[in-house]
């Protein structure tokens, strides 16, 4: 036992650090952290199903899903298996190929996405590419290959529901794609890197811890320097306002309620799609879920610190209970502590995001575009300039700047707000004014005309 | 500094093998039992008329360009941003640099606002 | 960056801030009551630019880390370029109306066009070339098609879009190859970057032909100078690449059309120069000159006969815009050789000027006699002009006469003077075959005026409400003949002066 520990093959695979280890080793480490990560990532979609199916129960006053298991947790597994046994139908007239490809482009993607996600701040098994240093960029590229799954589902299965949802699904989320990429800007600018693990790093006290009794590399031990330290409370408001253009445009980037329009089941059956069924729909369905995880999960790194506690003390076993080596310590902390604050955190976001589905209206597609071109994109905008702004002028005045900045803001606030105000109440009463009278009319004489003629 | 990228590898091809192995296996494990009322384009029961393939409104492409518009912007604010805080020197002319930028794009933007091209409706 | 970077492009940063300023004050009032004020507005942005190009002076200087240079004859070809935009603003302002076309756009693009036809013009570097040409470009293509509703005129706007784009594609991929070559023939003879400058830099180049032995015969880097002057005789609408070149003529309004002629052939010729001057007295074998050579001849030739039996005026001058474009580039072979090549600058630089004069005054000619907006294109309405209206039928005249070479006008002048340096080169066989080319040319010009004075017509004369156009013809005529006439007092020594410091020579780097 102790020489397979101490054997060059294991030190390789297990032990050493990733800058000297061969790329076979390398590549052994990249397989492991992909199953975890894969584990982690398809695996809590089932939970995920069950979660919101529950609480959509208990807050539109039934049930849910009670009967598979207990408390119907098994209920999605049940779904899986009957998705799995359906009949696939492939309907003629549809674009074999592509029909046959775009789920696999929709789900792709999403896992994909996984690879830069932190979930403990060790530098070698934290993340599936832990040393990726453009992690962002790759997210962004990633997640916007997603949208062509969609587009080319709606566009190959040649019925006119799908080519709406697809055309749909594709225009909204490439716009609020500006809005997010405007809004993970604000983040970049305070923290100045691209690389996830050095985002989380950002937000906390990062030291490292020497194991003396083990064999394994030093870790870096990430904790936790209390939840004013994370990204939504720095620049205060400023990185709250990113934080909620990112949690906004995430929503709508996962085609969800609100933002749901390329399902809307009530115009357009199923959208993009309608003709997809058995397993190649469960693909789509997984993509969906597995995505709005990843996407909450992005959030949690970028805003929200992490895989960290927002207490410092509640990350991590302290040092004084030295009836434990601290290696076991260490391996508590990481694999376990910093892993359930993701969770927890991330559970929380989601369970925030259903509640907004059970509780919000679909929003109209007009609206929809409205919002994200005229309101998200200058406010992510607007948000980017005086975060710079903001920073720039506390290297000159020291903290006094900061608040010039949000003097700034609050201005720039007001005007626009006041100007919207002023259009909003032209507009209506210019709509009582002319339109509604014209319509009136119109229909009087529309029911005129059907009404028979009396003597 | 490519080992980091082996990662990126195994993922993408992992990706792909579970996709397509999920492809294969709902092609496997299902009944099939086609019919040609069962494999038409799903109408809620009317029968189709005509191709899917129509056009579209100009909308949509209009989107599209005015997305490509900003999403380079976008990109080509990531460098200055990740290089604003360690660039050493004076901030404030970054800012300006990037100010005179984002107002050449604003000029676009107001201008497409104006013009009506994100009305929808 | 400093100030002085600032004002040495300040005549690009000018006129694109002017096309800004002018869209958003369009947008922000009434339609009818900016109408004059636009006009004013682009015009100021136009003059506020010439007198920064003015300021810099004739001396060399480099500006954005070595990104430009701007010297005597940049500064000529910045202030031609916005006094081009400032009249074509004027003249089109009529047309405009009766097309019922949007105004805001109009000034801008052709502000924004300028603005990148300034930025090629005085780009160092082929990057910012690049980025002038794309500037210019994307305005071109939008302003090509600007009578929407036209079919003529959309289908000259998607044919000058798609080979654009796919010349700007080989202009980029050519550009890559002398990066890639120059930085391979750097390396592997030990020269080091001169200081502050890049690869693409045209200084750097022409160290490395000047100072790498065999680099000028390297085929890397002849592929790729044939794919950048290639592209860039696209964008001047020389032959081979000239098909577009008559039908968005055609297809855009007159004021448009002479827009487009003269502003690129200007800032696509600039720049031609400035790379010929580093070629010059270089080991490049043979290719070079025979490809020069032959584009030279075939436009010569492709364009004086297809001028030949025109029955639109506008495709005649299309035509004849791609014979010019041949003269000017038998000019810049001429520029090739070292003993002929200050004669030979200072040929092309007064050819182009002369050109756009005479250019711009013909398409106002043609936008003065059309009615209701709609120019008058066809030949046979130039029937009897001298008879119904003699002060047109004389100014396109003497356009005319000045575009087919005949003594005591501007035209003659231009082509003795790349004859005269082609000569000194030893291009004698080129000369004559030129020669021939112009002959051909003068009965295509002939017989408008033949048709104008010798042929009587029936037709009603329209009075023209175009006063604007009418003024830019005649003063352009004026000039043509005052030019001509009084070479030397009039504006030839003011060229010689600003270019007898070539822009940029092998022997100035280290």
């Amino acid at each position: 036992m102790t020489d397979l520990l101490n054997s060059p093959v294991w030190r390789d695979l297990f032990v050493n650090s990733a800058d000297q280890i061969p790329w076979y080793a390398e590549f052994v480490r990249s397989l492991l952290r992909f199953v975890i990560a894969l584990a982690g990532g398809l695996g809590s979609v089932p939970i995920l199903v069950w979660l919101e199916r529950r609480l959509l129960g208990f807050w539109q006053g039934r049930l849910g899903p009670n009967r598979v298991g207990p408390f119907g947790l098994l209920q999605p597994l049940a779904d899986a298996l009957k998705l799995m046994m359906k009949e696939d139908i492939t309907p003629t007239n549809v674009d074999k190929t592509l029909y046959y490809l775009a789920p696999a482009i929709a789900l792709v993607p999403v896992i994909c996405s996984l690879t830069v996600l932190p979930w403990n701040s060790s530098s070698d098994w934290g993340a599936v590419a832990p040393h990726l240093n453009v992690g962002i960029l790759f997210l962004l590229a990633v997640a916007s290959i997603e949208v062509y799954g969609v587009i080319l589902a709606g566009w190959s299965s040649n019925n006119k529901y799908s080519l709406l949802g697809g055309l749909r699904a594709s225009s909204q989320v490439i716009s609020y794609e500006l809005g997010m990429g405007l809004s993970i800007i604000a983040v970049l600018l305070m923290t100045g890197t691209l690389a996830m693990q050095e985002l989380v790093h950002s937000q906390t006290i990062v030291t490292n811890v020497p194991i003396p009794d083990s064999n394994y590399s030093v870790w870096t031990q990430s904790v936790s320097a209390g939840f004013w330290n994370w990204n939504i409370f720095k620049l205060f408001p400023f990185g709250l306002v990113a934080a909620v253009v990112y949690m906004i445009s995430m929503i709508a980037e996962t085609n969800r309620a609100p933002f749901d329009l390329p399902e809307a089941e009530t115009e357009l059956v199923a959208g993009f799609h309608t003709e997809y069924t058995s397993f190649k729909f469960a693909m789509f369905f997984m993509g969906e879920y597995a995505n709005m995880m990843i996407v909450s999960a992005i959030c949690v790194t970028l805003f929200l610190g992490g895989y960290t506690a927002p207490w410092g003390i509640l990350g991590q076993l302290p040092a004084s209970w030295t009836f434990f080596p601290s290696s076991v310590l260490n391996f508590v902390n990481h694999v376990v502590i910093a892993p359930a604050w993701l969770f927890i955190k991330l559970y929380t976001l989601i369970s925030f995001f259903i509640l907004v589905r059970a509780s919000q209206p679909r929003l109209r597609y007009d609206m929809l575009m409205h919002f994200g071109w005229k309101v998200l994109l200058p406010t992510a905008l607007a948000n980017v300039v005086l975060v710079a702004t903001s920073m720039a002028l506390q290297q000159l005045f020291g903290a006094v700047g900061h608040f010039i900045a949000v003097g700034i803001a609050g201005c720039l606030a007001t005007i626009v707000l006041w100007v919207a105000y002023l259009h909003w109440k032209a507009r209506k009463s210019g709509d009582e004014a002319s339109r509604l009278p014209i319509r009136r009319e119109s229909v009087v004489r529309a029911i005129a005309a059907r009404m028979p003629v009396e003597d | 500094m490519l080992s980091s990228y082996i990662p990126v590898l195994v993922m993408v091809a992992g990706a792909t093998i579970v996709a397509l192995a999920l492809i294969g296996l709902s092609a496997l494990l299902g009944p099939r039992r086609p019919s040609a009322s069962k494999d038409s384009a799903y109408e809620c029961g009317v029968t189709p008329i005509g191709s899917a393939r129509e056009r579209f409104p100009v909308k949509f492409y209009l989107t599209a360009m005015l997305f490509i518009v900003f999403d380079i912007e976008t990109i080509f604010l990531y460098p200055w941003a990740v290089n604003y805080k360690a660039s050493g020197g004076l901030m404030f002319f970054n800012l300006v640099e990037m100010l005179v930028f984002v107002a050449i794009l604003l000029v676009g933007y107001i201008y497409v606002w104006k013009r009506g091209g994100l009305e929808w409706g | 960056m400093n100030f002085g970077d600032i004002h040495a492009a300040g005549a690009p940063i000018l006129m694109a801030v002017g096309g800004c300023v002018v869209l958003l004050t369009d947008l922000a009032s009434k339609r009818s009551a900016t109408r004059k004020f636009g006009t004013f507005l682009a015009i100021l942005f136009c003059i506020a630019s010439m007198v920064c190009s003015y300021t810099l002076g004739g001396q060399l200087r480099t500006a954005f880390s070595n990104g430009i240079a701007v010297e005597g004859l940049v500064v000529t070809m910045q202030i031609l370029l916005a006094a081009i935009a400032a009249i074509t603003i004027v003249a089109s302002s009529e047309i405009l109306q009766s097309f019922h076309l949007p105004k805001g756009e109009y000034r801008a693009l052709i502000l924004l066009a300028s603005a990148g036809a300034m930025v090629l013009v005085q780009s160092l570097d082929l990057v910012n070339a690049f980025v002038g040409i794309e500037i210019m470009s994307v305005a071109f293509y939008v302003l090509a098609g600007y009578r929407r509703a036209q079919a003529a005129s959309e289908e000259a706007g998607a044919k000058y879009f798609l080979m654009g784009a796919f010349v700007s594609a080989i202009l980029l991929f050519g550009i890559a190859l002398i990066y890639g070559s120059v930085g391979l023939a750097m390396k592997a003879n030990g020269l080091e970057l001169p200081q502050g400058y890049s690869f693409t830099n045209i200084v750097t180049i022409s160290k490395a032909i000047h100072q790498v032995p065999g680099f000028g015969t390297s085929p890397l880097f002849l592929l790729g100078a044939v794919m950048l002057i290639g592209s860039l005789m696209f964008k001047a609408g020389v032959a081979p690449f000239h098909m577009v070149a008559p039908d968005v003529y055609q297809g855009a309004p007159a004021p448009i059309a002479g827009f487009l002629a003269t502003t690129s052939k200007v800032a696509a010729f600039t720049i031609l120069m400035r790379f010929f001057t580093i070629l010059a007295g270089a080991d490049t074998g043979a290719a070079i000159n025979v490809v020069v050579i032959g584009l030279a001849l075939l436009s010569i030739i492709v364009g004086n006969t297809g001028a030949a039996n025109q029955k639109s005026i506008k495709r005649l001058f299309g035509y004849s815009s791609v014979a010019h474009g041949g003269y000017i580039v038998l000019g810049l072979l001429a520029s090739l050789g070292t003993e002929s090549q200050a004669a030979a600058i200072t040929a092309v630089t007064f050819y182009i000027v002369a050109y756009a004069i005479t250019t711009i005054g013909s398409f106002a000619v043609v936008a003065w006699l059309g009615k209701d907006g709609e120019d008058a294109d066809a030949i046979s309405a130039y029937r009897g002009l001298g008879k119904r209206n003699l002060g047109a039928a004389i100014t396109l005249g003497i356009f005319l006469l000045s575009l087919s070479g005949i003594p005591l006008t501007v035209g003659f002048l231009t082509k003795l003077g790349v004859f005269m340096a082609l000569l000194s080169a030893g291009g004698t066989w080129v000369a004559v075959v030129a020669l021939i080319g112009s002959a051909i040319g003068l009965y295509a010009y002939l017989r408008v005026i033949s048709e104008m004075f010798f042929v009587d017509s029936t037709q009603q004369e329209t009075s023209s409400t175009d006063g604007a156009s009418k003024l830019v013809a005649v003063s352009a005529a004026t000039l043509v003949i005052v030019m001509g006439v009084f070479p030397s007092q009039a504006l030839l020594p003011s060229f010689e002066a600003s270019v007898t410091a070539p822009p940029v020579s092998g022997d100035e780097v280290k």
